[in-house]
């Protein structure tokens, strides 16, 4: 039995001020999928509608937007979890990354970032020791959700974010090889981890239990640790500022 | 590797900002329980009479007391502050001014704290 | 224009303000919040408090007299709501320091919910005492 479901889009193209939402009926069933419904506007409705998508199980991290003001992956969000026949559906892309159009954002800001933290998503090698200790970070689809969760990131570009301060810490816990120092910069610079103001949006929101806060709170422990090592002349901080 | 693009500082000055937003976080918890026993429950109707607040500031244990927490809890609200208004995106010139006007303030009303118990003990 | 791995959108004075805004988020936002929330009314309480306590200059009759204004109910009622702003922001910044140690992140939520009840706790105790004093 299909529900009745009004569809409030996103709408923007690159300069065009101000966006706007438009409004599309859709015909879907309570067990099928947001994604489902967008592609049902685009098909029927309005080939104008530009959205990312391509796995369809909740592994690539394309299709990541906003449902009713929440980061959501719309191929693995059901309908009937999220409205109600004859409800209403706004569809909104990430916050804090650039639009490109409509649904679509620039997501390059944060690989720039993940890069400048040493990448530790693609590795050279499998994990060394346990692997129960290394399997979260690891998870991470870089869809981008945690950034646009993160009210931090509302106030400021500047601001590394949840996904670039996780791999970070992961970087740092286990290097490869890696040089860390710029990465404990980085880490330690006023805007990361000291910005967090430990809101776990980005945990609340990461499909795939990358737990970026608590990777946050584990950066956090180890810097307060180097600074107050530091004042007594030892550790990471403190050789760092000889050379 | 990428090379690092962003402008960074690295002189300690962030962490240390919350490190010592935290510890005088801890701090308060002490020494604001000790202020709000001393100064109410041992006093009929919850508060103090002149000669009960000049006795109490006279004896030396609550003075250092209080003086800490007047400290303590001053830093505390205004590096609180700075870090609402610093979530405003100012531009580094204002943060210069935020940091310049809310020390001031802060270390102000601590001197004036601080005067204000000296004269009333003392007269 | 991202290459120099800047998140370009600009900044609007809506954005900067948006931690307000807790609405279908989580605890822990929320949690955050009430957290800047309180410590604004702390601030505004503690600039109020040096004003009164200022009256002290003014010698032992009108400190008495603006004593006596303050054990009056609606005063008590005051104390009472301060207690209850004092006890939230106080409880929760011992959960961020907690936190910021690597300790119970995971269970950063039971955390909080703990510490609420044992705040509501010293809360009915010190309304108990200030109504009774």
């Amino acid at each position: 039995m299909a529900w009745q479901v009004q569809f409030r889009v996103f709408r923007s193209s690159r300069g065009e001020v101000p966006a706007h939402f438009d409004p599309f009926t859709v015909e879907i069933k309570p067990d099928e999928t947001v994604l489902d419904g967008i592609e049902r506007i685009w098909a029927f409705q309005d080939r104008t509608l530009t959205f990312r998508h391509a796995c369809h199980h909740a592994s690539c991290g394309s299709c990541a937007m906003r449902v009713n003001g929440v980061e959501k992956l719309s191929c693995v969000t059901y309908i009937q979890d999220v409205t109600s026949d004859g409800g209403t559906l706004v569809v909104e892309p990430l916050r804090n990354f650039p639009i490109v159009s409509d649904l679509v954002v620039d997501v390059s800001p944060m690989f720039h970032r993940m890069h400048e933290v040493g990448m530790p998503i693609i590795r050279s090698a499998e994990p060394l020791g346990k692997p129960e200790n290394f399997n979260c970070f690891e998870n991470c689809i870089e869809c981008g959700m945690c950034v646009s969760a993160c009210p931090v990131m509302l106030t400021s570009n500047q601001y590394l974010g949840p996904a670039a301060l996780a791999a970070a810490q992961r970087t740092i816990a286990e290097p490869r090889g890696v040089d860390v120092r710029s990465i404990w910069q980085l880490a330690d610079d006023e805007n990361s981890v000291w910005r967090c103001h430990t809101a776990f949006e980005c945990g609340e929101v990461c499909p795939s239990n990358g737990d970026p806060a608590g990777a946050i709170m584990a950066l956090r422990r180890r810097l307060i640790l180097e600074r107050i090592k530091s004042l007594f002349g030892r550790g990471i901080l403190a050789r760092q500022r000889g050379g | 590797m990428a090379t690092i693009t962003r402008v960074t500082r690295w002189g300690g000055y962030p962490a240390w900002a919350w490190i010592l937003q935290a510890a005088s976080g801890v701090l308060l918890v002490v020494l604001l329980s000790l202020h709000i026993i001393a100064q109410h429950f041992v006093a009929p109707g919850g508060v103090l009479d002149y000669g009960g607040v000049v006795a109490h500031l006279r004896n030396p244990v609550i003075f250092v007391l209080e003086t800490a927490f007047a400290g303590s809890v001053l830093f505390h609200v205004f590096a609180g502050v700075r870090a609402i208004l610093l979530d405003l995106a100012p531009s580094k010139a204002q943060e210069r001014s935020i940091n310049v006007i809310l020390t001031t303030l802060g270390v102000g009303l601590f001197v004036y704290g601080l005067v204000l118990t000296l004269v009333v003990v003392t007269r | 224009m991202t290459g120099n791995g800047q998140h370009n959108t600009a900044l609007r004075w809506g954005d900067s303000v948006r931690w307000f805004d807790a609405r279908r988020r989580g605890l822990g936002m929320w949690a955050f919040a009430l957290n800047r929330i309180t410590g604004v009314l702390l601030m505004i309480y503690l600039l109020v408090h040096f004003v009164n306590i200022s009256v002290l200059y003014l010698g032992e009759t009108a400190w008495n007299q603006l004593m006596d204004l303050f054990r009056m109910p609606p005063f008590l009622i005051f104390d009472v709501a301060l207690v209850l702003v004092l006890l939230y922001h106080g409880l929760n910044g011992i959960r961020l320091v907690i936190l910021a140690l690597d300790i119970g992140v995971a269970q950063q939520k039971r955390i909080f919910w703990g510490l609420m009840a044992f705040g509501t706790v010293v809360a009915v105790f010190t309304a108990f005492g200030l109504f009774r004093g």
